[in-house]
C-alpha cells in the first residue's frame, strides 16, 4: 500500500521535477516516476502508467495533466489544484521575465545577431517537432488525414474548426489500421 | 476585453493540441494573420523562450501572452495552459481505455502536425534569410531528433553562432 505524502514534500518534489525539468516532457515523465514510484513509494507503477496515459489522452501540455492527476490521486481536488499551481507558475513567471528582458534588447546589434541564429534554430525545431508527432502514426490512413489537413491549412481554414472537425471523423471512422 | 478574447485563443489552442508544438498553427492564424496583435518575430521569440526556459513546453503561450497584452497578458497564458490539465479529472472518472477516442487523437495530431508545416511555411521567410541560417536550421532538427541533448542547449548555441557569423 502506498504511503500518502504531505504538501510540503509533495511540492518540493514536483517543483524540482515539473517546474524546473529542461528537456521536455519524457524527461520530465522519467523522473517523476523515479522519485514518486522506485523512491518515495507515494504510487504504485500501474497507478502512475494509468495517470501518464490519461494524461497523453488529456489536451494541452501532458505534463500538466499528469501532475493534476498525481495531485489529485493523493489529495482529491485540492491536491490537483496545488499540483497543477505548484508545477506552472514558476516557468510561467520565469517565462514572461525573459520575454519581458527580450522585448527590452531586441533591437540591440549583438541582440539581433544572436536572436537571428535562435529564430533559425526554432525553425528547425518545429520542422523535427512535427517529424516526431507523425513517425508514429505514419500509414496510408494517417497519409490522407495529414495531406487533407494541410491542404486546409493552406486553404486558410481555421485550425480549431479543422481539428475538432477531424476529431469528431476520426472518432466515428474507425479505419482499418485501427480496427 | 483584449484579456478575454486572449485567453479564449489561447484556450482554443491548447484544447487542441497534444503534443509539443501542435498548439502553434492556432495561435498563428488568430493572433498574426486574423488580428495581427503580434508578428511573427515576437511568436518565433515566444517560442524560443519556451524552448529555453526550464518546466512544460507549453510555457510558450505565457510569453504570446506577454507579447499581447504585458503581464497581465502573461497572467492570461499561464491560465490558458493550466486549465486544460483539469480536464484529465474527468478522464479519470469516465474512459480510461475508449479506441474510438484514441482515433480522434490520431486525427488531431495528425492534422495539428500539417498545421505546423504550414506555419513554419509561414514563419520560415522572415527567419531562414541566409545560407548559415539554413544550416543552423537543420543541425538544430538534426540534434533534436538524434540526441538528448537539451532543447535550451540548442537554442543557446544557435544564438551563439548568430553572433559569430554576423
Amino acid at each position: 500500500m502506498p504511503k500518502r505524502p504531505g504538501f510540503e514534500p509533495l511540492c518540493r518534489l514536483l517543483l524540482k521535477h515539473a517546474a524546473f525539468t529542461v528537456g521536455g516532457g519524457s524527461v520530465t515523465m522519467i523522473a517523476l516516476e523515479r522519485d514518486l514510484v522506485e523512491q518515495h513509494h507515494w504510487l504504485e507503477r500501474d497507478q502512475f502508467r494509468t495517470l501518464y496515459g490519461l494524461a497523453r489522452l488529456t489536451p494541452g501540455t501532458s505534463i500538466l495533466a499528469l501532475v493534476t492527476g498525481i495531485g489529485w490521486q493523493l489529495h482529491a481536488s485540492t491536491g490537483a489544484i496545488v499540483a497543477l499551481a505548484v508545477s506552472t507558475i514558476p516557468g510561467s513567471v520565469l517565462a514572461a521575465l525573459l520575454a519581458a528582458a527580450y522585448q527590452q534588447v531586441y533591437e540591440q546589434p549583438l541582440a539581433r545577431a544572436f536572436l537571428s541564429g535562435t529564430a533559425a534554430a526554432v525553425c528547425g525545431l518545429i520542422a523535427a517537432s512535427v517529424w516526431r508527432m507523425v513517425a508514429p502514426y505514419w500509414s496510408l490512413s494517417s497519409a490522407i488525414v495529414f495531406l487533407a489537413a494541410l491542404a486546409l491549412a493552406l486553404a486558410g481554414l481555421s485550425p480549431f474548426v479543422a481539428f475538432i472537425g477531424l476529431g469528431v471523423l476520426g472518432y466515428f471512422w474507425r479505419d482499418r489500421c485501427n480496427s | 476585453m483584449q484579456l478575454l478574447a486572449l485567453y479564449w485563443v489561447l484556450l482554443q489552442s491548447m484544447l487542441t493540441s497534444f503534443t509539443g508544438l501542435s498548439s502553434l498553427p492556432v495561435i498563428r492564424h488568430e493572433l498574426v494573420e486574423t488580428r495581427h496583435w503580434i508578428d511573427d518575430r515576437e511568436l518565433n521569440a515566444a517560442v524560443m523562450i519556451g524552448r529555453s526556459t526550464p518546466g512544460p513546453l507549453g510555457v510558450y503561450v505565457v510569453c504570446v501572452g506577454y507579447f499581447v497584452a504585458g503581464y497581465p497578458g502573461a497572467a492570461v497564458g499561464m491560465l490558458a495552459m493550466a486549465t486544460p490539465a483539469l480536464l484529465i479529472l474527468l478522464l479519470l472518472r469516465v474512459l480510461p481505455e475508449d479506441p474510438r477516442l484514441k482515433n480522434a487523437i490520431r486525427y488531431i495530431v495528425l492534422a495539428g502536425s500539417a498545421y505546423s508545416l504550414a506555419a513554419l511555411a509561414g514563419m520560415a521567410p522572415t527567419a531562414l534569410t541566409s545560407w548559415w541560417a539554413w544550416g543552423i536550421g537543420f543541425v538544430s532538427a538534426t540534434l533534436l531528433l538524434r540526441t538528448r541533448l537539451a532543447t535550451g542547449w540548442i537554442v543557446l548555441g544557435a544564438g551563439l553562432l548568430g553572433v559569430m557569423l554576423k
